[in-house]
């Protein structure tokens, strides 16, 4: 096998700043993981405190929303992306470029933490104004984001030169994929940016007094969705690419695969008022515009279900399967050589009902029954809890054997994982969800209110899945200890093969690839279809966030009283 | 090309078919569940 | 594309297609939506009354504050009309009337809005369900329908 693969060979230099890339995440994990576990515990009424071992409910919140949705899945979208230019296009990146979008990334995520750990910024990971955070949380997570910025615009050069090289060839699938997701991320992070630099950063040095609450929260969701398929996407090209290779068969369409990459271009960010019906302000006929937007982007998840499946039924018949479902049974769901496959198949099947329980809250006035309940950390902990995280933990591992040229070790354990942690979501997720229908709150520490018999406001209806969602965060919390394990035994073996040889599986397809004459091998005219839906869904709730008539002063999470009078009176 | 566009040609995907038409009803059953709930709670 | 592929991407377009109808339906046939955008002349407020117009119908003005809504108990009929107007004094906070589809943000600099009719009596807590600060889970009212 080793013979006939074709390696790239990563620099010295990126060898050591991609080492850090994934295993800088993966060490923060440690406490974004515990916080998780910990919440469920709080929330079970199984701690009774604001408090646990030094760390508030609300900061832990944040620092596992911080550190687990934005600092992890950021870190692995480059260091997936780096290894995908890379491998496909086979060029090394530009040093400085990746020095530099890594030193800034390092530098963001360790500036934002200072304040978090410090309790200077109990925000949770949307940072709504007007509580108000440390300003260095806010340019912290502006740093992180820049590097990552850089890192795409270090891919661009290569991109090129590659084209420029193989003409009448298109792109190959995986820098596609990696492409939109950063054009994605790229477009979203503008509102992000503007809402940084311009509102908050100002507004919490104390140089302006107040700020337009609709306005913030309105660039916030323009990028809170979208980053969502940021998470997304690198998993799906690993759906599309490694996944049907390593079951033993090959892509069923790459065209298929293409277009869905490219319905996500154009359908993923005009959707953010999806996370605000239930806000004043806005036009009811533009929420239910969001809501249209973002049932087409559903179309594409759609499509990837449908050709993945058949991805892996052509592996499994090649396999010997027989009949309508036996190709499911052949498919390697246990093969410790190959993990990333278990990874994936357990990924799906918690993403069957992450998928079909987003419908749920795309779905305008439906949101009504569910909004902010426990249903909503239900869904996402189906879809970013579980093929994105999944994905992320199988795939970093593998980078950082490939780059450290270490085997790894306790492989059976390694496989465990990914069913275990599915294991564990399947009992987590529809707990909070029937909670959620039940009327629990999501962000809420229950245990000193509604889970406390002692209070009048006890709610002995909530305690069943409270206590369900408990089991299940310590069934997860004992998979991610086991992933930890290998980890450790990895890096702590002697490398047995040559350090920073990079390698992927590639499906081949089976039904022909496009050419590069085809719409679909095209990037920039779905960029403009992009660009002009954004324009025409946002126009006019931005007008109607900007029509607010009064803006707010900041305030401290602990105190009803605005910090601005609170220095006034000093 | 050729042998893979051949065999793509005999390859039909009659599993995941029926797999996407379970997915489909298991979308149905989700969606309508909460819809009803609405409806209910409206 | 392939032919099959095309069948799914119809099925499945198909499918969110009748849902979105369905949530249309709803929205018209039933008064199930999502609030409404009261004009700007709409100011918020900083004190929660409880209005009984000549009708009979009742309007419930809520101001939310860190950590507790006033009214903090207010009494409402059963079977007749609730018009909720929700306003924030302080930073953005939830409400959420239990077993209700009243789910509403209370945003600072925006006034909120949602109309119930309650068929059972009983006592229907309303919770926040926004992070609003450190109190932020003991932030709960009460509407009992009589």
């Amino acid at each position: 096998m080793t013979s006939t693969r074709e390696t790239f060979r990563v620099s010295p230099l990126s060898r050591t700043l991609m080492i850090i890339e994934v295993a800088l995440p993966i060490a923060l994990l440690l406490l974004g993981v515990y916080h998780g576990f910990m919440q469920t515990l709080y929330r079970a009424g199984i701690i009774q405190s604001s408090s646990f071992a030094g760390l508030n409910y609300y900061q832990g919140l944040t620092l596992h929303g911080v550190i687990n949705a934005v600092v992890l899945t950021t870190f692995f979208g480059v260091a997936f992306g780096n290894a995908v230019m890379q491998y496909y296009l086979r060029r090394p990146l530009i040093g400085w470029v990746h020095a530099t979008s890594t030193g800034m990334m390092v530098i963001g995520t360790l500036t934002a933490a200072v304040p978090m750990l410090l309790g200077l910024a109990d925000v949770l990971y949307t940072f709504y104004p007007p509580l108000r955070a440390h300003p260095a949380f806010y340019i912290g997570a502006t740093l992180l984001v820049v590097g990552s910025w850089m890192a795409f615009w270090g891919w661009l050069p290569l991109v090129r030169e590659w084209m420029r090289e193989n003409p009448g060839q298109p792109l190959p699938l995986a820098v596609t994929g990696m492409l939109v997701t950063f054009i994605i991320w790229f477009l979203c992070t503008i509102p992000l940016a503007i809402e940084v630099l311009f509102m908050l950063i100002p507004w919490s040095m104390g140089w302006v007094e107040t700020i337009n609450i609709p306005m913030a929260r309105t660039l916030f969701w323009f990028f809170g969705h979208p980053l969502v398929y940021f998470w997304l996407l690198p998993a799906y090209v690993i759906y599309y690419t490694i996944l049907p290779k390593e079951a033993g068969g090959k892509l069923y369409s790459a065209y298929a695969a293409r277009l869905a990459f490219l319905l996500f271009l154009v359908f993923s960010i005009p959707v953010g008022l999806h996370h605000q019906y239930t806000e004043p302000g806005f036009e009811r006929f533009w929420k239910g515009v969001h809501a249209l937007l973002t049932f087409a982007v559903a179309i594409p998840s759609f499509m990837t279900a449908f050709t993945v499946a058949a991805s892996l039924e052509y592996a499994g018949v090649e396999r010997g399967a027989k009949g309508l479902f036996g190709w499911m049974a052949k498919l390697p769901w246990f093969d410790a050589n190959r993990p990333i496959v278990a990874y994936s198949l357990a990924g799906l099947l918690i993403f069957i009902m992450g998928g079909l329980t987003g419908i749920v809250n795309a779905s305008y006035n439906l949101n009504q029954t569910i909004h902010n309940t426990g249903f909503i950390s239900g869904h996402f902990h189906m879809t970013v809890g579980g093929p994105v995280f999944l994905i992320i933990l199988g795939m970093s591992l593998e980078l950082f054997s490939q780059l450290t040229g270490k085997p790894i070790q306790g492989r059976g354990w390694n496989i465990a994982v990914p069913y275990l942690w599915a294991l564990g979501l399947y009992l987590f997720s529809p707990a909070m969800m029937i909670g959620g229908l039940l009327g629990q709150p999501r962000r809420t520490n229950m245990g000193l209110s509604y889970l406390d018999p002692s209070s009048p406001h006890f709610r002995l209806d909530w305690v069943v899945t409270s206590y369900l969602a408990a089991i299940g965060g310590a069934v997860m919390l004992l998979a991610f200890l086991i992933y930890v394990g290998v980890w450790i035994a990895t890096a702590a073996a002697p490398a047995r093969e040559p350090a920073g040889e990079l390698y992927f599986a590639t499906a081949e397809s089976l039904h022909p690839d496009v050419t590069t004459t085809s719409l679909v091998a095209k990037l920039r005219p779905w960029l403009v279809i992009a660009i002009i839906l954004i324009i025409i869904s946002y126009w006019a709730p931005i007008q109607q966030a900007l029509r607010t008539s009064e803006s707010a002063p900041p305030y401290s999470p602990d105190n009803p009283v605005p910090l601005v009078r609170i220095q006034n009176e000093k | 090309m050729e042998p893979n566009r051949k065999e793509g040609e005999a390859f039909v995907p009659y599993g995941s078919l029926a797999f996407f038409g379970l997915l489909i009803l298991l979308a149905i059953l989700i969606w309508l569940g909460s819809y009803l709930l609405m409806l209910k709670r409206g | 594309m392939d032919r099959v592929e095309r069948i799914t991407l119809m099925i499945a377009s198909g499918l969110l297609g009748l849902f979105f109808l369905a949530l249309l339906a709803a929205a018209k046939l039933q008064g199930i939506n999502v609030p409404p955008c009261l004009p700007p002349s709409v100011k918020p407020f900083s004190q929660g009354r409880l209005d009984t117009l000549p009708d009979g119908r009742r309007q419930l003005f809520f101001v939310a504050r860190m950590w507790r809504f006033e009214p903090e108990i207010v009494e409402v009929p059963v079977n007749k009309p609730v018009d909720i107007f929700l306003s924030a004094a302080d930073v953005t906070h939830g409400f959420y009337l239990s077993w209700t589809n009243a789910n509403l943000m209370a945003i600072p600099g925006a006034v909120n809005a949602y109309t119930v009719k309650l068929e059972k009596p009983g006592v229907y807590p309303i919770i926040c369900h926004e992070y609003c600060g450190s109190a932020h889970q003991n932030m709960v009212a009460y509407l009992i329908a009589k």
